[in-house]
Formats: C-alpha cells, sequence, structure tokens
C-alpha cells in the first residue's frame, strides 16, 4: 500500500513538472529575477491603430545599502500602447530586463477615456489573465487618464499607496475600495454594481489622487458617475465604511461639522399577497461632535435633539436623492434586488425578469434615525 | 554447563582460567574456623565488592562462628546456606559458568576445600553516582530525582513510588558475549497482558553480542526497526516512568545506564514533558499547542520560504515582495542553496556546540552565529532573510521536548526544503502528504502511533493529546 502510494505521488510530480506546455506544475522563478508591478493603468489613447495604453508603476529595485536594506525606494514608470491591452503589455514584457510578473500588481486602475468608450474591451485582459491578484483594489478615474495618476503616485517615497489615495474624515465617505474579484463577481447580465472612482485634486499646489464618487456599471458597460451626497448615500445603503463630515447649518449663515461614526441600514420588504408593495429602508447611525461650537452649548439635551434631527434631515435627503436616482435610472446599483433574493427568494424568482420595473415603481419608504453619541464636553464635575 | 566435577582444585583452577591471571580478581586464601586442614577460597572482583561487608559478614563468621566448627562438607554448606554466615543472600551454585558472571556481577564466591558447589554472596559494592537532579529533564515545579546507572536502585526507586503488590519487575539478561540485565516494569492489572508478553518477548529475543548503548535495545524493541520517528519515549524521570506505567504502559530499564524507555507510545507523547500536568490546564493546554505549532514549523519553514521565494511570489504581498527581492540582489546563490547552505551550516554549529565544553561551546555559538552571520550577509552571501528563516526554524526546532524526534525533525526539514525547491509548494505538500502517510501507517507495539488522531479520536486529542483538559476529567489523573 505504501509503496503504491508512493509510486503514485512520485508519478505525479513527474507528469506535473513536465515540459513548459504541458506542465501543471508553477513555472520556477529566481525571486532577484523578477521586477514587481504595483499599478497597472489601461487608457484609450482615442488612436485607432493603437487604441490601448498600459502603463506600469514598478517598484525601483535599485541594491540597497547597509541598514536601509528592505526599505521603500521609489518606482519606475514604463509604458506601452498597441491594439489590444494585451498587446501594450506585451510590449512591455519584451522591452524590460526582468520578468514582470503580473501576480504582484496590487492596484488597476482605468483611465476615464477607456471606462467611457468601451470598459469590455480594456477590461477584458484584466478579467482573463488568471495570474493576476484578485485581491488588489480596482479604480476608474473620474476626469482623467489612469497614466496622469501613475505619474503623481511614481513622485511619492513611500509604496504605501493606501497612504495615496488619502484616508481622511473629509473624503473617505465619499467612495470605498473595491476588490478586483467583487468585480469578477458583479460583472454579469443584468447586475449593476458600482466602481469606486478617484480624481486627481489639486491641494495646495500639490496634486494628490483622492476618492471622488462611484461610477454605476451594469452589464459591463459604463452608465454613469454618484458623487458627493449620492455617493455617501449609496455607501450607507450598501453599509460600506463612511466615516464622513456631515455639515450642518446652524443658523444665521454660519455651520457646524459632526462626523458620521457609524452606520447600519436594512433593507425590508413589504407585500401584500404576492405584489411587493413597499421597500423599506432603515438607517441608523451614529455621530461625533467635531467643529459644533457654531450650534451652541451641547451639553444642554434639547440642542442635542435638534442637532440629531437636523443630521437625520440631511442623511435622508441623501438617502432619498440616491434611491431616486437609481429609480430614474432603472438600475438597481443599490444591491436592493439582492436582499430581496436572499430574503425572498421565492418572490424574488417571480420579480427578477422585471426587476429594474419594478424597482422603479414600488414605492421605497425611507426611515432615518440618528444620535448624537459624544460630544467631548463635561456635562458634571465630579467634585 | 560446566559442572564441577570434583573438589576445590578444579573449581579453583577453571576459575583461575576463565580471569587469565587479571589483577583486579583476588583469590584470597582463609582457613574455614581457623582449621590448617580446611581451607577456602574467596574469590571477587576489587572495586566490584564492598570490602567492609566481606570482612564484616564472610571472613569474619568463616573463621570465628563456632557453627561452622567441625562438620561434615555437607553440613558445612546447609550450615552457611542456613545463616551460619549471616549474610542476606547466599546461595550455592555449580556451574563455572553461573560462578564467573556473579564473579563479574559484583559477587564473591566461596569455594571451599573438598566441595563441589561453590556458595556466591551478593556483596556488590562499587561506586556509583548518587541520586541527582536530572540534567535534560528539568522542571520547576515537580520532582527532582532522576534515574542513575545501577538497576537494582532504579528499580528501588520505582517500588518507592508504585507502592503496590501489583507492580512487576521482570529482569532479562541481554547479550550473548556480555550479559546486561534488563528490566521490564508494568503493573500486571492494569497493562495489557498481551502488549507486556509482546514486549517481554521482543526482550528475550534481543540477539546482541554486548549490550553498547540503549539504543541498542531500543532498535531491537521497535516495531518497524528500520523507521525514522521515535517508537519509544526515554526519560530520566521517575515520576514520568511511573505515570506512564501506572496508565498501563511497559517501562524498560538497562543496568548501567540511566534512562528508562517506556512502550507503547503515540506521536503525540513525544510533545508532553513532566511538568505538563504541574500547571493550569490553560496554561499548558496552550503551551502544548505551541509545541506542535512550533514542530511544524521546525519542520517546513525553510521549504516554505524556498517555495515561495522560487516557484510562488504571487503569495507575498508586493511591499514585501520588494524588499526581499532588494535583499536578495546581490546574492550570487539560489533561493534553494542559499537555504541548504545555512541549514548545513546551522547543524555544523550546533554539533560543535554540543561537543564542545560549555565555555568553548557558547563562544562556537556566539562566533558561528553571530560573526560569521553578520559577516555573510554583509559579503552578500546570503540574504538577511534567510537568516531568519533559519534561525527562527532552529529556535522551533528547540522547543520540541523530544531530543529524538527534534532530531528526525532536522533531517526531514532538508529532505522537504529540496523537494520544495524542486516542485514548490506542489512537491512540499506531496511530501508532507508522504510523511503523514508513514506517520499513520506506524505502530508501537502493534497499537496506532497517531492515536488519537488516527484512529480518530476528537475526545482524546483533546483531552490529553494536542491539549489537556483539567485532570479531574481525565480519569488517571497523573503525569505522563
Amino acid at each position: 500500500m505504501k509503496r503504491a502510494a508512493m509510486t503514485v505521488i512520485a508519478a505525479l510530480l513527474v507528469a506535473f513538472a513536465g515540459n513548459e506546455p504541458d506542465r501543471l506544475m508553477p513555472r520556477k522563478t529566481e525571486i532577484n529575477l523578477i521586477q514587481p508591478a504595483v499599478i497597472i493603468g489601461i487608457d484609450a489613447t482615442g488612436d485607432a491603430q493603437e487604441p490601448a495604453e498600459v502603463t506600469l508603476l514598478l517598484s525601483e529595485l535599485a541594491e540597497a545599502s547597509g541598514d536601509q536594506q528592505g526599505g521603500g525606494g521609489s518606482f519606475q514608470i514604463m509604458s506601452a500602447k498597441g491594439q489590444t491591452v494585451a498587446a501594450s503589455a506585451d510590449e512591455i514584457a519584451k522591452t524590460s530586463f526582468k520578468e514582470i510578473p503580473a501576480s504582484c500588481l496590487e492596484y488597476y486602475l482605468i483611465g476615464e477615456d477607456a471606462v467611457k468608450s468601451s470598459l469590455p474591451f480594456y477590461m477584458d485582459y484584466l478579467s482573463k489573465d488568471n495570474e493576476l491578484r484578485l485581491t488588489s483594489k480596482l479604480y476608474f478615474l473620474d476626469g482623467d487618464s489612469a497614466k496622469s495618476a501613475i505619474d503623481i503616485v511614481s513622485k511619492e517615497k513611500s509604496t504605501d499607496i493606501f497612504q495615496i489615495f488619502g484616508v481622511n474624515s473629509g473624503v473617505a465617505g465619499r467612495s470605498s475600495s473595491m476588490a478586483f474579484i467583487e468585480y469578477l463577481k458583479l460583472n454579469c447580465e443584468g447586475i449593476a454594481f458600482a466602481v469606486p472612482t478617484v480624481r486627481i485634486t489639486n491641494l495646495d499646489g500639490e496634486d494628490r489622487i483622492l476618492p471622488e464618487g462611484y461610477a454605476i456599471v451594469e452589464a459591463g458597460q459604463y452608465r454613469r458617475t454618484i458623487r458627493g451626497a449620492q455617493a455617501r448615500g449609496y455607501n450607507l445603503i450598501t453599509n460600506r465604511p463612511t466615516h464622513s463630515l456631515i455639515d450642518i447649518d446652524a443658523g444665521g449663515g454660519r455651520r457646524a461639522s459632526v462626523v458620521l461614526e457609524q452606520a447600519n441600514t436594512a433593507i425590508r420588504f413589504r407585500f401584500e399577497g404576492e405584489r411587493l408593495a413597499e421597500v423599506v429602508l432603515r438607517t441608523h447611525f451614529t455621530t461625533d461632535a467635531l467643529d459644533a461650537g457654531a450650534l451652541g452649548d451641547l451639553r444642554t439635551s434639547a440642542l442635542r435633539r435638534e442637532t440629531e434631527r437636523k443630521q437625520t434631515d440631511i442623511v435622508q435627503d441623501e438617502l432619498t436623492r440616491t434611491v431616486a436616482l437609481a429609480k430614474e435610472m432603472n438600475c438597481d446599483f443599490l444591491g436592493i434586488g439582492q436582499q430581496l433574493r436572499l430574503r425572498h427568494p421565492y418572490a424574488w424568482a417571480r420579480l427578477e425578469e422585471n426587476w429594474a420595473e419594478t424597482l422603479a415603481e414600488v414605492p421605497v419608504r425611507i426611515e432615518v434615525s440618528s444620535r448624537l453619541q459624544r460630544t467631548f464636553d463635561v456635562v458634571k464635575l465630579d467634585s | 554447563m560446566d559442572n564441577l566435577l570434583t573438589g576445590d582444585e578444579m573449581m579453583l583452577n577453571e576459575i583461575r582460567a576463565v580471569f587469565k591471571g587479571d589483577k583486579d580478581v583476588a583469590f584470597h586464601e582463609l582457613c574455614v574456623h581457623q582449621d590448617r586442614e580446611r581451607t577456602a577460597w574467596l574469590v571477587f572482583i576489587e572495586g566490584l565488592v564492598n570490602a567492609d561487608m566481606i570482612d564484616a559478614y564472610l571472613l569474619r563468621p568463616l573463621a570465628q562462628a563456632d557453627p561452622l566448627g567441625p562438620a561434615s562438607d555437607e553440613e558445612l554448606v546447609e550450615r552457611i546456606l542456613c545463616g551460619g554466615v549471616y549474610h542476606c543472600s547466599c546461595k550455592a551454585k555449580a556451574s563455572v559458568g553461573e560462578v564467573t558472571s556473579d564473579i563479574l556481577a559484583g559477587n564473591a564466591a566461596l569455594v571451599i576445600d573438598g566441595l563441589e558447589d561453590c556458595i556466591v554472596f551478593e556483596v556488590k559494592g562499587y561506586a556509583m553516582r548518587s541520586v541527582a537532579e536530572p540534567s535534560s529533564e528539568n522542571v520547576v515545579k515537580g520532582a527532582r530525582d532522576c534515574f542513575i546507572e545501577a538497576l537494582r536502585v532504579n528499580t528501588a526507586t520505582i517500588r518507592r513510588r508504585i507502592q503496590s503488590s501489583d507492580l512487576r519487575i521482570a529482569e532479562i539478561p541481554v547479550g550473548t558475549a556480555v550479559q546486561t540485565k534488563v528490566a521490564a516494569v508494568y503493573m500486571e492489572d492494569t497493562a495489557d497482558p498481551v502488549m507486556v508478553q509482546d514486549v517481554l518477548r521482543r526482550l528475550q529475543r534481543i540477539e546482541i553480542a554486548q549490550v553498547k548503548s540503549p539504543g541498542n535495545i531500543e532498535e531491537h524493541i521497535a516495531d518497524q526497526r528500520y523507521g525514522i520517528f521515535p517508537q519509544t519515549v526515554f526519560t530520566e524521570r521517575p515520576d514520568r516512568l511511573c505515570a506512564n506505567v501506572l496508565e498501563g504502559k511497559v517501562g524498560i530499564l538497562i543496568d548501567g545506564y540511566p534512562t528508562a524507555y517506556v512502550v507503547p507510545i503515540v506521536f503525540n507523547m513525544l510533545f508532553h514533558t513532566a511538568e505538563d500536568y504541574a500547571f493550569n490546564y490553560l496554561q499548558y493546554s496552550i503551551v502544548r499547542a505551541l509545541r506542535f505549532l512550533c514542530a511544524f514549523l521546525s519542520l517546513t519553514l525553510p521549504a516554505f520560504y524556498v517555495s515561495i521565494l522560487t516557484f510562488h511570489q504571487e503569495l507575498l504581498p508586493t511591499t514585501l515582495l520588494t524588499s526581499i527581492i532588494k535583499s536578495k540582489m546581490s546574492v550570487p546563490f539560489s533561493t534553494l542553496l542559499e537555504v541548504l547552505a545555512l541549514l548545513v551550516a546551522f547543524e555544523i554549529l550546533v554539533e560543535a556546540g554540543v561537543r564542545l565544553p560549555n565555555a568553548i561551546g557558547q563562544a562556537v555559538s556566539i562566533v558561528g552565529g553571530l560573526v560569521v552571520g553578520e559577516a555573510a550577509v554583509s559579503a552578500r552571501f546570503i540574504s538577511p532573510a534567510v537568516v531568519v528563516v533559519v534561525a527562527v526554524t532552529g529556535i522551533c526546532g528547540f522547543i520540541i521536548p523530544n531530543h529524538y524526534l527534534s532530531n528526525i525533525f532536522r533531517l526531514l526539514r532538508i529532505a522537504l526544503t529540496v523537494m520544495a525547491g524542486l516542485f514548490g509548494l506542489y512537491g512540499l505538500s506531496m511530501s508532507l502528504i508522504l510523511l503523514l502517510y508513514h506517520l499513520c501507517s506506524m505502530t508501537s507495539m502493534n497499537m496506532p502511533y497517531m492515536a488519537p488522531t488516527y484512529p480518530p479520536s476528537p475526545q482524546g486529542a483533546i483531552r490529553d493529546g494536542f491539549f489537556r483538559l483539567p485532570v479531574r476529567t481525565k480519569g488517571a489523573g497523573d503525569p505522563k
């Protein structure tokens, strides 16, 4: 028995380590012969001969010295145009001294022109390459090319790209990240979804890449981009990270800010017989006072209730506008249909075929509640 | 059997012929009851006997005791055996072979003029090590005695701990040229009689000239003589041996060696220590789990590193990948060669440290580990990441309590690294499957070696396998 098992395993080892075209084994590559690429950018050139342009941001592998071994270092950019994205990528591979493994890519950036002209043409290369890392982040550029964004990133000293995309209370609520595998899962017939977009923004004379909103994609085609309040509405309804500022009118032309900390939205469905009578969105969120001096003395409970009412109204408005947009577009990018499928599979089976039209017609009731949980005020001294 | 045919002269000549004039063999001539007509010879090996006992309990009564006065030959022997010479252990022997064996074992033989039988007195009195603290199984909380080289002292230690009439100590002489006593210790009411008989039969069947090392016995009683994994647990702690004996296992003691073996064993026993039961169950459950984790790491970490860096770079985060590439930029060797070289260097350092005296051993560790390692990294012979991997592997290996298993893992990790270097994670996983298959097919005294993992018994694995539940739920609540 043992001899038979060993024979089988030895045979498998030999078979799988066979010649190049037939081998199932992974290919052997010494690690110092590869140059990892961090970001791939795909753009539309507008040229009929070479419509696709691929830009790679590669880690600069200048030899580390002394105690700086393994440190950050800067980046190197390689770019090529071609008839297809694959041809452009192949062109880069040919001109590189080292092997560039696609499996090390951490970010996929798609330029605005590519997104708006023909998304499947430019995304197909990424979708079909089985070596690509599925957990890498996908972003669409809003208003710029991927190459421009990569140029900005290349000027950074650090390889920590997350910092470059800016995580602060002012912008994070606008869009969150999306793993490439989510795109692959959602990119199918009849499904609408949102891909995070980033935008090149000039802050104090310096170009930065900041989250902007979402690009709505349906059946592989770009529909439109949502920004600002609608983007936050999308985050709230889909329970994505929402840490962001809410500006409140304090009266007399003065503004105050609270930070939206946590939120949760439950989607429920009310049926009358077999007919879907109503969709109910129940959202509850909490905030912390940030710059609330203009509101007055938050130690008084009456003012706190008033502030909570104001912030609830603001978010209610954002959610209403977001739902209205989905109805207007006849496009369920909010994932309400998916919730119906999970909670009422038999109803979903009936409604699936004309779901977009059903959603456009069915009333959506939005119930929002909130709590101002921290004012950072001392209410009562101990002694 | 060599019978004593006639009288003392022939007997003496034959004993002298056996020892061929060895200077440490004493032939002490004396007159029984001061009668010059009745001479006798006391034969013993100097250094192996207690001189005071010979003087007080043999020579004085033989020369002065009234009961040994005028008597016939048969009466004289009868009187000696019945207390005329007041010694607790005396036997009449009629064979030269038996007599010489007894003399070699530290007894004294009395050859009396005109008698065919020889009387052997047990007067062992050689220098022996006192019972001290165990050197390789130290504990903070627990007994601090250990076995010594004298078998009888060791069996007495066990008797003292297990004061039960069910305790059996069977002694089997092993060796065709030089015989060594081997004792099998077991509880008659607890141990499986078939297993006990199997152990005794295996001990009796050992056909070697002499026991040169405890390993000789271990090899001969193992189920798989060519198996690489330990099939016995050795211990120098009486409390650990007794705990196992009380659980129904058989302890094996060898005269002249301060270690005892326990059979049968299961694989996870190799990760247990005597101290596991001395402290809180939760604490030592975690420690046990940590030992298993470290053993796995010590076996697979270099192989995993080689396979990732040679075949599966995509599994590394890009930042880490870039960092490793940078540190390996000027290293001229492949990852496999680099890791193998460092693993071998590590083994050399360990061996050098073990064989040398403590003070020099520490110096070798410092020079080898720190100075040479640092110089090798600076000179770009090896990359820093490999040093970290091999160092972590080495430290994890030292956490395995069983020295034998630790050594086997040292060999296996090199084999796995080669497989990983040739076939990547596929080779590594296939090798591990083969290893697991081998382990699951092993037995110890016909008991499954991987129990309670295979055949599966989740309750057993949790109760006292990978973890340790509180003693009250365990049935026999003793250390193992």
